[in-house]
């Protein structure tokens, strides 16, 4: 928390104290509740071909235990304050050294997380008015979860399995409620926080091996034509030609070190915080909305790339990179090192949306949401280093380097959802929707694509089984996610979850040919959305929580 | 995949948000990489600006001293230099700007490549055009502009020759703003384009068509725009390199351009080109060069 939401947080809790005084209760018990969920969660994978190299797999992914605990306190009968911390044990030994099996923290690693911490006063200055200050997440939008025009909190997708989460964040919210068909919000969000990745997030710059652990393909950049050919000239001087002959590999006699990828992150000064303003109306069966957002992006898009490549007839004159200090491996013909740089472009998000219920159930509810998104403009830099020096050969190009090309146009463009939900009594529940734009896209050169989403219940026994699928398919691409689960509800506030996902799709970049037949640089546009690595691994889990 | 439908949407939503802009925020990730990676020659250096050596060493496979047989003249190797700059030259006039044939603008680079000789102690460089070969980044292989220049006219242009005032003795290249037209006589540089044909238009390429004809090709249309041009380039003084190989620059430009007409028809209309920061030109002295072996060397004759 800074310096200045702190002084803030303390001045409101204050002040609503005071004025609220006469109003305190008299047992702090009753004013008290504490509710939460303990979970464990242990995910296997099924597949051998979506790791880093060929035939990882098969084995333990991952092992969460979780206790979840929320405090809510309501000191005074306008003030509330909210507590959500999560504490969270993996599963897995991380000791890798002697030393390290002295202490517990590696053999049983944890770590704290504190979701949600607010203090919120009602009616105060002003009676039809509320301030809430502190961590929060908020939550813009009347789609289900893919909501373009709330973007005040990034995601977390550190669960590959839960799209819905967010990563918190310290903001000030006002809110007004001048009618009661009307109401009009304003956030503040002093520092930007950007969203929390997947591990299986670093696939999206790894290079491509093959089983005998030979680089046999770079990470394709969002360049051009002219870019993307000349990164192609410099994997033919690498590999001695431009053209790959069957089972051979041209880069067998290449070392590579891992891509290092660093993020340009924004300064926390005032220029860098986010608003937001949203007016919500309801009339009748029908909630719509109107918002702005001026902020960033939450997903980092790629701003640049280095290849610093050292020959071995440079041995030992040469034996560090441009990029960095770490010495060559001079048992290899050349040794490549690539770095990358990832921002945070900027943005003025110009929102609505609308939800429609009706109260009869054989109508479905119908939702959109639409974004009008004002980008940064973003252009990528490419640049190529032989022994310290641009001077490659065969690598001439129309553009000096570092080469440049637009990766995100400033141009305005639209994300947007629309869809329905059904339900028939408890027994069955349907979700379709259409999706422009995923969480992650931007207008880059991968572009915006579309999407279907759905999700389909039904429910057994009094609600004691529950079978759900869910899944989404890129129509692009056609590349699909696919998520069957089946829940048992042992006993109230008990359930055992079993579930499947499984991606459909392409694992590589789709690499183009010319008129030879020649393979070209594969193209960023050419990405399968769901078949990427970076999405994760095709897993089967079983989860048990009680919820108290 | 970007359809019409919704980049109209997103056009009409913007048009109907006054002020909507992105504020002019932008991010150049090859600028960062000047800063870390090229500290000498500094974020904001244009990329031809004066390089101190010759860019042979290391570049593509092209002998100094070898000359192409089959193009009638190729030596990169001018022999003796003279400190001015008397002499056969390879120029690249290069214009950056934007296109909208859409409605999106995309960034197009117009370089246009001539042969220039100096004569003895000459006040003047000839120009002798060779081509030009617009790019058009749209982002997407699968959308694609491209305008391409048939012999006829490059043919027609060469017999017209752009020439720059030097110096005197040709002792450097001063700025300057020259004039170049492409299907027009008889006009000045403020006059009003023709949008019909009258007497300041010519068949200059002598096809039968108005002005001058251009091949379009690419994703959206194929075929050919009759049409005029006029460009007006505001020259910088040319720096020479220490070795007095090359010659560069930076430059201005206004661009007119004005349809009269097309096959199909519909390529009869005006894709106006915004000027942006950024235009240089480069000059290289060379040995022996015309415009057929320029044009197949451009990589290394041109390399930095």
């Amino acid at each position: 928390m800074t310096t200045g939401t702190k002084v803030l947080t303390a001045a409101l809790a204050l002040a609503a104290m005071t004025a609220a005084g006469p109003a305190r209760a008299e047992g702090w018990a009753d004013r008290l509740s504490l509710g939460g969920s303990i979970q464990s969660d242990i995910r296997f994978i099924t597949d051998d071909w979506r790791g880093e190299r060929p035939g990882e797999g098969h084995e333990f992914e991952m092992n969460r235990n979780d206790v979840n605990l929320r405090l809510r306190a309501d000191p005074f009968d306008n003030v509330q304050a909210v507590v959500d911390t999560r504490l969270r044990y993996y599963g897995f030994n991380r000791s890798a050294s002697l030393p390290e099996l002295i202490g517990r923290s590696k053999i049983d690693p944890f770590d704290v997380q504190l979701n949600e911490a607010y203090v919120a006063v009602r009616g105060l200055p002003w009676s039809k008015m509320d301030i809430k200050v502190g961590r929060m997440i908020q939550t813009w939008g009347t789609a289900d979860m893919f909501n373009p025009t709330d973007n005040l909190n990034s995601r977390d997708f550190s669960d590959p399995l839960d799209y819905a989460g967010k990563v918190p964040n310290q903001m000030l919210e006002l809110d007004f409620y001048p009618t009661d068909w009307m109401s009009l919000q304003l956030v503040w969000v002093p520092v930007f926080k950007p969203a929390n990745l997947p591990p299986s997030a670093v696939q999206g710059f790894a290079m491509t091996y093959n089983e005998q652990g030979e680089v046999t393909d770079f990470p394709a950049p969002p360049l051009d034509a002219e870019g993307r050919a000349a990164l192609m000239k410099l994997k033919g001087l690498l590999g001695g030609s431009g053209t790959v002959a069957p089972g051979q590999n041209p880069l067998k006699d290449v070392g590579f070190t891992t891509p290092e990828v660093r993020t340009i992150n924004p300064k926390p000064s005032m220029a860098n915080s986010q608003f937001g303003a949203r007016a919500k109306f309801k009339a009748g069966p029908v909630d719509f909305s109107l918002s702005y957002y001026y902020g960033r992006f939450g997903f980092p898009v790629a701003a640049n790339a280095v290849a610093d490549v050292i020959s071995s007839d440079n041995y030992p004159a040469t034996t560090k990179f441009v990029t960095d200090t770490e010495s060559i491996d001079t048992r290899k013909k050349f040794n490549v090192r690539y770095v990358a740089e990832i921002m945070y472009p900027r943005m003025q998000v110009v929102g609505a949306d609308f939800a429609y219920a009706s109260e009869n159930q054989w109508v479905p509810g119908f939702f959109a949401e639409a974004a009008l998104i004002l980008p940064e403009r973003v252009d990528f830099g490419l640049d190529v280093f032989l022994n310290g020096d641009n001077k490659v050969p065969g690598l001439a190009m129309e553009q000096a380097l570092p080469y440049r090309n637009v990766n995100v146009p400033s141009t305005p463009f639209i994300k947007a959802t629309a869809g329905f939900d059904w339900s028939y009594r408890d027994w069955f529940y349907l979700n379709l929707q259409y999706v422009r734009g995923f969480f992650d896209e931007f207008n880059d050169m991968y572009g915006i694509h579309n999407y279907f989403v759905f999700a389909t219940e039904a429910k057994f026994k009094q609600n004691e089984v529950q079978i759900r699928f869910a899944g989404a398919l890129n129509c692009d691409d056609q590349s699909a996610v696919l998520y069957p689960q089946i829940t048992w509800i042992v006993a109230p506030a008990v359930e055992l979850v079993g579930g499947y996902m499984h991606f459909l799709g392409d694992t590589t970049q789709k690499t183009k040919y010319d008129a030879d037949g020649n393979p070209l640089m594969a193209t960023y546009q050419g990405k399968s959305k769901f078949g990427m690595k970076a999405n994760g691994r095709n897993v089967a889990f079983l989860r048990g929580k009680v919820t108290f | 995949m970007r359809t019409p439908c919704w980049r109209f949407l997103a056009v009409l939503a913007t048009a109907l948000l006054p002020g909507a802009t992105a504020c002019d925020w932008e991010t150049d990730g090859a600028a960062r990489l000047s800063e870390q990676y090229h500290p000498d020659t500094g974020a904001d250096l244009l990329e031809e600006t004066a390089p101190d050596a010759v860019a042979d060493e290391g570049v593509a496979p092209s002998d100094p001293g070898e000359t192409s047989s089959e193009t009638g003249g190729y030596d990169l190797d001018p022999g003796e230099v003279t400190t001015n700059l008397e002499g056969l030259w390879a120029v690249r006039i290069r214009q950056l700007g934007t296109i909208a044939p859409l409605s999106d603008p995309y960034p197009i680079t117009t370089p246009d490549y001539f042969v220039g000789t100096v004569e003895p102690v000459g006040t003047k460089m000839t120009l002798t055009f060779c081509n030009e070969i617009p790019v058009v980044e749209t982002g997407d292989p699968e959308l694609q502009f491209i305008t391409r220049i048939p012999q006829a006219l490059r043919d027609a242009l060469a017999a017209a020759p752009v020439e720059l005032a030097l110096g005197e003795a040709a002792a450097g290249l001063p700025g300057q703003q020259q004039m170049w037209t492409w299907g027009l006589q008889d006009i000045s540089r403020t006059d009003p384009m023709p949008t019909e044909v009258n007497a300041k238009v010519r068949d200059q390429d002598q096809d039968g068509k108005p002005g001058v004809t251009v091949e379009v090709d690419g994703t959206l249309a194929q075929g050919k725009r009759y049409m005029v041009k006029r460009v007006v380039w505001d020259l910088s003084p040319g720096t020479m390199s220490e070795d007095h190989l090359r010659v560069s620059g930076t430059l201005t430009y206004t661009l007119d351009e004005q349809p009269l007409g097309g096959d199909p028809e519909y390529l009869n209309q005006a894709t106006p080109i915004t000027p942006v920061d950024g235009s240089t030109f480069l000059m290289r002295r060379v040995g022996a060069m015309d415009c057929a072996s320029l044009l197949a060397h451009l990589d290394e004759v041109f390399a930095d």
